[in-house]
Order: structure tokens, then sequence, then C-alpha cells
């Protein structure tokens, strides 16, 4: 059966992987954006 | 001969999409399972009507807790609704600095009613936050709600602006959406153990405000009223929602210190060339010539703005307090309502120093040299009418000159014309007072006249404030009592309306 599913993914190896890809380096990029955002506005203590 | 595998469209569907939503739940699941990537911040920071910033607390029914502190302050636990009136203050730094526990105390000596009293008052939070908080708060089931917001539009303007910058229109959706996964934030915890902190990556910081100043440095009056325009509308909306609810308001004005500089000065382009360049000189020559005992006091570009610090967490290495202008009564004899002075860092005796050396008066060659910094004044003002700084140093002029009926209206000028004011002024006031008028079951209770009329000569200045719109700690107490007043009056009044009501059917 693994194998089956092995086979499978390989026959539709274009059709899963760059949804896969681009999701992980978009959250990627995201969060690398996020952990060196300039500043948090929040610690502004003027109004 | 066995038969290739037949791909329907169900199928590739499938491959397109279970694999990375599995690979999510396994990612979700193993990080849930160690314990990490919870959620350590809401990159919504408040403007995101996605996140919710109260929840109900899985421990007690009935009870909810507050997620809107991002571990700068503890978060709030609101017990179940109970026999007690529940009044909800909304607003930015100053409601929150409101001591809650002391309105309760005064509402409950008021009247029959016990009170219970939540404060959402939350930092740097103008009227689109305090809006998105005051749309989710409602569950509370609230029984009177007060709204002091206006000091905070080009401080939350500011934020807006920040955000624009560092994350894409398209990007803002995408990373809330993130902000609900653990992979993201465990992704997050991986990049900043490696990240070196960026330059404006610090705690609280006074000077961040220049900052904030360079923004709006070219900010046009037309696009300060189009934010205040902006401001009346969400308050607008809040009065609604409150009045869809049967949920009576009570709107704040905003008191504010007259004596603080405009934030942001600038000349239209419109008036040409010739009229700044005539304009500018005129304001550098009163440069020169202020008096030097008072240069201290001179706006500097960018602000200097104390800060709840440097009234409560210094040495007191400045020595005794200076003496600033005698209070009206019945605060005469008690003096400014500042904290002690052996709190207060150098910094701030500097200024009030300077502020009392104002005050006692000038010398005969000042008093001599006020006329001519004056009508040089009103010569800048000819030609640039809506300038903020030359209207501020009239009303000083015409302070020191003994004339404070004319140096209020300069000051007032002053503050209604600031590009990006980081405190209320008589526009927002009017703005308040018009949306109060205008909805049914909102009541204005009137901060800005209990403030003026405690003050020398109905000029708010440093007796009564810690900067350009906290108060001092007494102040809040003082205005605890006549808030807990306005409140039971405004209960009494809606239960009698809600009772009437109730007997005509």
């Amino acid at each position: 059966m693994i194998g089956s599913l092995l086979r499978s993914a390989r026959a539709h190896l274009w059709w899963w992987l760059p949804p896969f890809v681009l999701t992980f380096a978009l959250l990627a990029y995201l969060a690398w954006k996020q952990a060196h955002a300039a500043s948090n506005p929040f610690t502004y203590d003027l109004g | 001969m066995a038969e290739p595998p037949r791909t329907t469209a169900l199928s590739r569907l499938c491959w397109l999409l279970l694999p990375t939503v599995l690979a999510l739940c396994v990612c979700e699941l193993a990080l849930a399972l160690l314990g990490l990537g919870a959620a350590e911040q809401q990159v919504g920071r408040g403007f995101s009507r996605d996140v919710s910033y109260l929840l109900p607390d899985p421990q007690r029914a009935g009870a909810w807790r507050t997620q809107m502190f991002q571990g700068e302050e503890p978060e709030i636990s609101i017990a179940p609704k109970g026999d007690a009136r529940r009044v909800v203050l909304f607003g930015g730094s100053n409601t929150a600095r409101f001591p809650g526990g002391n309105l309760r105390q005064f509402l409950d000596a008021a009247g029959p009613d016990r009170w219970e009293v939540v404060n959402l008052g939350r930092s740097g939070y103008g009227s689109a936050r305090v809006l998105v908080l005051f749309e989710q708060a409602l569950a509370l089931e609230p029984d009177l709600v007060v709204i002091y917001s206006g000091h905070n539009e080009f401080v939350e303007l500011g934020f807006e602006m920040q955000i624009e910058r560092e994350w894409g229109a398209l990007e803002r959706p995408l990373v809330t959406a993130a902000s609900k996964l653990r992979t993201f934030h465990a992704l997050v915890a991986a990049f900043e153990t490696g990240a070196t902190a960026p330059a404006g990556r610090s705690p609280v910081a006074p000077e961040r405000s220049a900052f904030e100043h360079d923004k709006f440095r070219s900010f046009q009056y037309a696009q300060t009223l189009r934010r205040l325009q902006a401001y009346e509308a969400n308050l607008d909306r809040m009065c609604a929602l409150a009045h869809e609810r049967g949920v009576p308001v009570l709107l704040g004005t905003l008191f504010s210190n007259d004596l603080s500089a405009p934030f942001v000065s600038n000349i239209d382009p419109a008036l040409g060339a010739e009229a700044r360049r005539l304009a500018i000189e005129g304001l550098m020559r009163v440069h020169a010539a202020w008096p030097a005992r008072w240069k201290e006091i001179l706006p500097r570009e960018p602000p200097v703005v104390l800060n709840l610090g440097d009234w409560e967490f210094g040495d007191g290495s400045g020595g005794a307090a200076p003496a600033l202008r005698a209070l009206p009564e019945p605060l005469a004899a008690r003096g400014p309502l500042w904290a002690d002075p052996s709190k207060w860092r150098a910094r701030t005796h500097e200024l009030m120093s300077a502020w009392a050396r104002f005050h006692a008066g000038p010398t005969p060659d000042e008093r001599e040299a006020l006329p001519k910094l004056a009508s040089e004044l009103e010569g800048v003002l000819a030609r640039v009418p809506d300038h903020p700084l030359a209207h501020y140093l009239l009303g000083l002029c015409r302070l020191a000159s003994g004339e404070p009926e004319r140096a209020r209206e300069s000051l007032e000028l002053a503050a209604r014309y600031d590009r990006a004011p980081l405190k209320a002024s008589s526009l927002t006031n009017e703005i308040v007072r018009r949306v109060a008028g205008r909805h049914p079951g909102v009541a204005l209770f009137d901060f800005d006249e209990l403030v003026r009329a405690r003050s020398p000569d109905r000029i708010v200045g440093f007796e009564l404030m810690q900067d350009h719109c906290h108060a001092h700690a007494d102040t809040y107490l003082m205005l605890m009592r006549d808030l807990a007043e306005i409140i039971a009056r405004e209960w009494a009044a809606s239960s009698g309306a809600r009772a009437a009501a109730g007997g005509r059917r």
C-alpha cells in the first residue's frame, strides 16, 4: 500500500510539490520578516 | 497488462492540497505536543478584526480574559457578571491610567447600586483600535460604557503608516492568517534567535517620538482634517453600536496641556516660496531674541516629551519642587497635583524650573522685549495664518505680558492647527460634542471644562498635567470623583427612562 502511495505521489509530483514548497516558503518568509520587523508599535507610550 | 493509473480531477485536487495540509497538521500537532510555538503576539497589533482581544475564560463559565497587552502588562480577568452594574472604560493611555478601583469606590458611595469597573484602556490606542475592541467588548454585557478617546489619532496613524511600510497590502492578510499557526510562531522564534536587534527595536524610549515626528514633517493640514473625520466616524460607530444594544454611553471631552508645544508645524507649499522664506526668517528672529531665562521652554525638534518615568522613577536629585502658578479654589491651598519631587528625574526638575521662571514673570528687560517678539510673530501669522508654532509662541508672549485671555486664544489655535497633534484640541472636542449631540442614549462628560475650571486663568499647565495629554495621578483621582457623580446621575436618568418606557408598554 505504501509502495502504491509512493508511486502515486511520484506520478503526481508536479501537482503537490509546488504548493507544498510555496506554502512553507511563504510561511518562512513571513516569519523571517516578522522576526526582523523594525519595531513593534505597541512599545510606544505617547498617548 | 496492468492499466496505467487514471488521474481524475478529484485525485488531482487531493494531491494538490492534501500533502501540504497534512504536513502543516503534523507540524501543528508535534509543536502542540512539545508545547512550542504558542502565539506570543498578535501581529494585527489591535487593528485586526480577525483577532479576538477578549476570550471566554475556559476555567470559569461566564468569565472573560483579555489578550491585548502582548506581555507588556498583565492581561485583565473579568469575572462572570453578577448583581453589580458593569461599567466598561474605553480609550488610550489616559483611560488606562484612570484608577478603576477608586472609581468603583466613588460609584458605590454615590448611590444604592453596586458597581464593577472594567478598564479596557490601552496605551497608544486611538479611535480605530478602540472601535475594534469596543465591538468585541459588547459581549461583556456592560450596563454603561465610558469612551475617553481622541488624543491618539495621530499616534495611531503613525502606527498604521509603520505597519504599512513594513507589511505590504498583500502581506497583511497573509501574516494575520499565518499568525494563527504554531508553525509560524515557531519559525519566528527560530529566526529571532539569530536576528540582530534592528535599530528601532528597543524598549519604551522617549526618543521614539523623534521617529514619529519625522513621519509627519510634511503632513498637510487637509490630511489632518481628513484623519479627524475618520475619528468622528469611529465615535459615531461606537455610539450607534451601543444604542443598538441599549447600552448608555458617556462620551468625554478631552483635556490637554495648553502649555505643551504643537507637535508638527509646517507651511503649506501653496503659500509660495517668498511667504515661506519671510515666515521662517521671522521665526528665526523670534528664536534669537527669545529671553535667555526661558530658552528651555522653547519647543525643540524633535519635541521633548516628559513621560511617566520622569515623574515617578527618578532619584529626586534636582531638589525641592519649583513654584508654578497658584491654582484657583478649591485647590489653591493644595498647589500642583504632581508626585513627590523626591521621585522626579533631573530633566523633570530642569523643565519645571524653567516653567517656574517663566510663570514668575518677566524682568524689566524681558518685558520691554515682549511687544517686539509679539509683533514679529503677528507678522509671521499674517503670512501663514495657520502656523501652529507661531500661534504657540505668541500665546506664551501674551501670557508673559499678563494677557491670559488672548494667550488662551493663541494657545488654542496652536493646538488646533497642529498638523499631527499628540493631544486633543478644541477641534477634537467640537467633534465629541457633535457626536454626543446626535446620538440618543449618549451623554457628555466634560473633562475639558472640569480641568480648565481648576487651572489658573483657565489655561491648563503642568500644575495638573505630566505632559501634553497625561495628568498627574492626583488629577486623575479628582476626575474619578467627578466621573462617578456623572455616571451615577446618567445611570439614574437612563434607568428612569427605561422604567417609563416599560410603564408605557
